[in-house]
């Protein structure tokens, strides 16, 4: 039984809330996601969203959006299901319906970059072009959504429960008497 | 409150006094203090043994050089191997001395200094060479050494790891990096300032100067304050240890509580080292006892702390450095004897048992003393910018390396540029900070201060008594000289031979001092001798910071299914496979008995299985088909949409790296259903070669094994339960034959329908949305107990795909396993397209008729199943041989009988024979047949 002690159960999708050092994490259940490779910009006007694509802390908006993960690939989020149709695309794009592959976090308060240094090697000034990024050691991509203070973080479902532990384990170090994270206001 | 601590002096919290324990014996302090000012202020001397002869040591500096003052903090918290001069005291505390038994005080192996001409350096491994070096090791590792490691420790699981950037990293909190540090956060640049110390502000916290007319620590003050409000971070007790490629700056920052270090990636647009410079001892003999320290230390308990070194002191020096010490602690009503090496006078000899008695000097006069304050030069600390690949030059005049040329993005400030006194450091600065842009520095006026001035007081050959050039490791100039006589005289040979400047100290008082000894030994001039390399870390650093938040179920964690909690709600007993968490078996009864309960069960009736972790990576595009045919073995562009084909994938060098099942859903869109395990590796191999020889705009691979959860349903009654599901497509086998593929749904979400097995009974993989695959996996087994359904365990499916022959690509095959040799010949006879691995099919090599072949083996004894691993031999020459080995065995509770599958030379033309399978020593028979021992006709797939 040692492998099945070591892993704590899988948290409840519905109730996935985390809160501290000035920061709310929460999941985005219900997002539908659209990986689009080739013609990009084709696919982008198919589905009605940018052809360029929010980078690693560019910011996104709006209930359907772009995100770049790749010189020639978008991840196409929206808040409506069949925004673009799986398979090949005679005009030169392929789509794979990614709903229910990648998890969606969202990071909200003023100190949600803390997060990002730790999690990710990413320099806080200015946008990449592109989002996909390794977060706590994992294939993942990153942006910000409606402000810089709100940060979307994509990552493949089956190590969605290993980030949910790692952020708690992170939000529990930085809640310590000498966190970096409460004391960083002002400094 | 004690004779060494004086009143009026320091920045300890006399109102709020402390305790703590060290070495059974109480000790009383104040917060504020450190553990070595705690116990130089209780008269304790002795705080250690040294590393080999387990002399008496005392405490020698302040900060991060202490060689000597190595302790283990054992409660509240627990650090290993703690320098004492870094670490504050807590109330409570309980500290013990390292490498001493039962105390530093009195140790029961002092002994072996009395042996000590007996054991130069290198002795252990010129005389412990009979019967071998490692019949001696243990007990000598013992006894010789710091800290202990003691497994049972357990220190913070976690640590923080962050990482920053900025314009300007500033390594160092002195005159100097402060100043820059402000200085170039005034002019807009985002700066981190780190320094090692327990608070900013280096030489100034504990020298008297003024600066802008403030006094120096109120200049520091001041300074950190400006720092603040301009939002620089301000690292204190945070050492710089490693400069790496690419400007990568690593530190690491000790915590007071007893947290982990947090550890810190910054990569700054410039570095500024700021690192001041670290004070030599002066060789002379017995210069290791207790009571022997560092002037610049003393001077940093003195007005830091607190705390007087002795009470009838000498100071020697060889420069101006030191005269402060002497001037403060007459002042602070020390007696004070100095002994200034530029006036003639030198010391000879420190006089004492366990500690200092007295100082015999060159003029044969003897002088009582209670410690020796000792100043042999400054030497600036420029590890990081060796590390960072800077030359260093000889000065003579400041009797140091200094830096050489310039390093890119790094510039020196201070006295690790050699500027000793405070004017010269505040220019220094300035042109630092003109090296990065940032010119027209205005700089503080200061007092004018003294030139700094030193006369060579180096280690000479033949020195009377045993002089000490490294404390740490117990090296003494007769070491230096034997080393020497035997040819060791290359500064890395040396280093190598004596263990000088080794391990954690990595030479921070001793280096100079032992490079001068050598030079003069071999003739050379210091600078013909150099310098060793310096290495990270600077100073240790817990291997808690490297770890970071890599432990535990953090560690290389396993994906999870989605259906995880269901399946522990019915008892699943989870283990990983191939990188995921998957049930190994259902039920709280034995795991054998169960995993034969499941495949018996279902043979019989129908099992429900979670095959979500197999791969599902899409291939789309026009030249889908076309690259398809390149990457698998097996012909797959004429399968037909809605139709699936079980095939391998050769590495380049023709062997097996992964089987499965292609399922072409369209034209230009393909599945490829690889194995759980190599889902990655898959990817990455066919994102490889769509970039090496396709239109990358007319091939995509996406891999959303995620995306669905892949339910299967296999057993004779596997299409009656289904069809009490509902998917809204026909299950007729006209309809949905084996290996095809059909759209269906269920409750309003897309599902798609596949009937493969891996079982060998009538199957059907039931792909939905991963997200929603909870509902169905209910109906699935609410439906099921009226077909008797059994949730079947992965060590189950093992045990059917056995009985059939169907093969673990890694289980069954090993790196030299080529198609053939798994009995699939055809596709390298008859495709006529070029595939990965077909040229390597064709060597020699893979054509040898002696090739390791899938095979079936009977048990023929009535025994037990054979143990995974056994070789079948046969006898030879030198007695026995290999010919293969088992990859499989289980016992079938269909047949009920043991069936096992292996690689045996010729196998598939072996079929009856039998042959001997040997293991641990136990010899057994096993016939040799087809590896398909249940239903090989196939009747079960549609059955």
């Amino acid at each position: 039984m040692l492998d099945q002690k070591l892993w704590r159960a899988l948290p409840d999708r519905h109730t996935m809330r985390l809160e501290g050092g000035g920061l709310r994490i929460s999941n985005i259940p219900g997002l539908s996601q659209y990986l689009a490779s080739g013609q990009i910009s084709l696919a982008a006007a198919a589905a009605g969203v940018s052809a360029a694509g929010a980078g690693a802390l560019g910011i996104a908006s709006g209930n359907s959006y772009s995100v770049r993960v790749a010189r020639d690939r978008l991840l196409v989020v929206s808040s409506h299901e069949k925004l673009l149709t799986p398979g090949w695309n005679d005009q030169g794009y392929a789509v794979t319906d990614m709903s229910a592959a990648l998890e969606v976090f969202e990071f909200d308060g003023p100190l949600c970059s803390e997060i990002v240094k730790r999690a990710t090697t990413l320099p806080l000034s200015g946008e990449s072009p592109c989002a996909a990024l390794a977060f706590a050691g994992i294939s993942a991509c990153l942006y910000c959504y409606r402000s810089d203070q709100v940060l979307r973080l994509h990552i493949d479902r089956a190590l969605s429960a290993y980030v949910w532990e790692w952020l708690e384990t992170m939000l529990g170090l930085t809640r310590s008497d000498e966190s970096q994270l409460s004391g960083a206001a002002g400094r | 409150m004690t004779s060494h601590r004086v009143d009026g002096l320091g920045h300890v919290d006399r109102t709020r006094p402390i305790q703590f324990i060290f070495d059974g014996r109480h000790v009383t302090a104040f917060e504020g203090d450190t553990i070595a000012s705690a116990l130089l202020a209780n008269d304790i001397r002795v705080v250690g043994r040294s590393f080999k002869y387990h002399r008496p040591r005392g405490i020698w500096g302040a900060g991060v050089e202490e060689p000597n003052a190595i302790v283990d903090v054992e409660a509240p918290f627990v650090i290993r191997n703690c320098r004492a001069t870094t670490q504050p005291a807590v109330n409570g505390m309980v500290v013990r001395s390292v490498n001493a038994s039962p105390t530093a005080a009195n140790d029961r192996n002092a002994f072996v200094d009395y042996f000590a001409r007996f054991m130069p350096s290198a002795f252990y491994y010129k005389t412990f060479m009979w019967p071998n070096w490692h019949f001696f090791e243990p007990q000598i590792r013992k006894m010789a050494g710091l800290g202990v490691l003691d497994p049972e420790t357990r220190g913070p699981r976690y640590a923080e790891q962050i990482n920053e950037r900025c314009d300007l990293l500033v390594i160092g909190g002195g005159p100097a990096g402060l100043f820059c540090a402000l200085t170039a956060a005034e002019r807009g640049k985002k700066v981190i300032l780190c320094d090692e110390g327990l608070e900013p502000g280096g030489s100034l916290l504990h020298r008297e100067t003024t600066i802008n007319g403030l006094d120096g620590r109120d200049w520091v003050e001041r300074t950190l304050a400006l720092l603040k409000a301009r939002n620089v971070l301000v690292l204190p007790r945070t050492t710089a240890f490693g400069l790496y490629d690419h400007g990568l700056a690593a530190l690491n920052e000790r915590r007071q509580t007893g947290g982990a270090d947090r550890l810190w990636r910054i990569r700054p647009a410039h570095i500024l080292l700021a690192t001041g410079a670290i004070e030599r001892p002066l060789p002379f003999a017995n210069n290791d006892l207790p009571g022997v320290m560092s002037a610049d230390a003393a001077l940093v308990y003195l007005r830091r702390l607190g705390v007087a070194a002795g009470r009838r002191v000498v100071v020697a020096t060889n420069n101006s450095h030191a005269i402060e010490t002497a001037n403060a602690l007459r002042h602070a009503g020390v007696h004070v004897s100095l002994v200034d090496y530029r006036r003639g006078l030198r010391v000879v000899a420190a006089v004492g048992q366990k500690h200092v008695t007295g100082v015999e000097l060159s003029d044969g006069s003897r002088v009582k003393a209670d410690a020796i304050l000792v100043s042999g030069g400054l030497s600036p600390t420029l590890h990081l910018f060796s590390q960072a690949r800077g030359k260093l030059r000889w000065d003579e005049p400041l009797s140091a390396f200094m830096p050489g040329e310039p390093v890119e993005r790094v510039s020196i400030a201070g006295a690790a540029a050699g500027c000793f006194d405070l004017r010269g450091v505040f220019e220094s600065a300035a042109s630092a900070l003109a090296s990065v842009g940032i010119g027209d520095v205005s700089l503080p006026t200061v007092d004018a201060g003294t030139a700094f001035e030193i006369v060579a007081a180096w280690p000479t050959p033949n020195m009377k008594g045993r002089v000490w050039i490294d404390l740490q490791h117990d090296v003494t100039t007769k070491d230096v000289e034997l080393a020497a006589r035997e040819n060791f005289i290359s500064i890395e040979h040396l280093k190598r031979y004596t263990t000088l400047g080794m391990a954690t100290d990595q030479g921070k008082t001793s280096n100079l001092n032992g490079l001068a000894l050598m030079a003069q030994l071999s003739d050379r001039t210091i600078p013909e001798v150099g310098t060793t390399t310096y290495r990270p870390p600077f100073t240790p650093v817990p291997l808690s910071s490297f770890g970071g938040m890599r432990g535990g179920a953090l560690m290389n964690p396993p994906r999870r299914l989605v259906l995880e909690n269901e399946h522990v709600a019915d008892g699943a007993n989870l283990r990983e496979y191939g990188g995921w968490l998957r049930p190994a078996w259902y039920g709280s009864e034995p795991e054998a008995a169960a995993i034969q309960r499941e495949a018996r069960h279902a043979r019989e009736t129908v099992a429900l299985f979670d095959g979500s972790p197999l791969g599902k990576i899409e291939v789309q595009g026009t030249q889908a088909a076309a690259f398809m045919d390149f990457v698998y073995y097996n012909t797959m562009s004429n399968l037909k949409p809605g139709r699936c084909r079980y095939g391998f994938m050769l590495g380049e060098s023709g062997t097996v790296y992964d089987d499965g099942v292609l399922v072409r859903l369209e034209e230009n869109r393909f599945i490829v259903s690889c194995s759980s395990s190599h889902v990655a590796g898959i990817y990455a191999f066919l994102e490889e070669w769509r970039q090496d020889r396709f239109d990358r705009n007319q091939l995509f691979i996406h891999n959303a094994t995620s995306e669905t959860a892949t339910l299967t349903v296999s057993g004779p009654r596997s299409r009656v339960l289904l069809e009490t599901i509902g998917l809204g497509l026909s299950l007729d086998d006209d309809a949905l034959s084996h290996m095809a593929t059909a759209w269906g749904s269920f409750e309003g979400t897309v599902v798609r329908v596949t009937r493969v097995s891996f079982t060998g009974d009538r199957c059907y993989e039931i792909s939905i949305r991963a997200d929603r695959a909870v509902t169905l996996w209910d109906r699935l087994k609410e439906n099921g107990r009226s077909f008797e359904a059994v949730l079947l365990g992965l060590e189950a499916l093992m045990v059917l795909r056995a009985e059939k022959g169907f093969i673990i690509i890694g289980k069954d095959s090993d790196g030299m396993t080529r198609p053939m040799d798994l009995g699939v010949s055809t596709p390298l006879i008859k495709k006529q397209v070029e595939f990965i691995g077909r040229r390597s099919l064709l060597t020699e090599e893979a054509q040898r008729g002696d090739r390791n072949q899938l095979v079936g083996l009977e048990v023929v004894d009535g025994g037990a199943p054979f143990a995974t691993g056994a070789h079948g031999v046969e006898p030879s020459k030198g007695g026995k041989r290999s010919i293969g080995y088992i990859t499989s065995s289980y016992f079938s509770p269909t047949l009920k009988r043991p069936i096992a599958l292996g690689l045996i030379e010729r196998g598939s033309n072996r079929h009856g024979e039998t042959i001997e399978i040997q293991h641990l020593g136990d010899v057994r028979r096993a016939r040799l047949g087809p590896p398909c021992f249940f239903d090989a006709v196939g009747e079960r797939l549609n059955a």
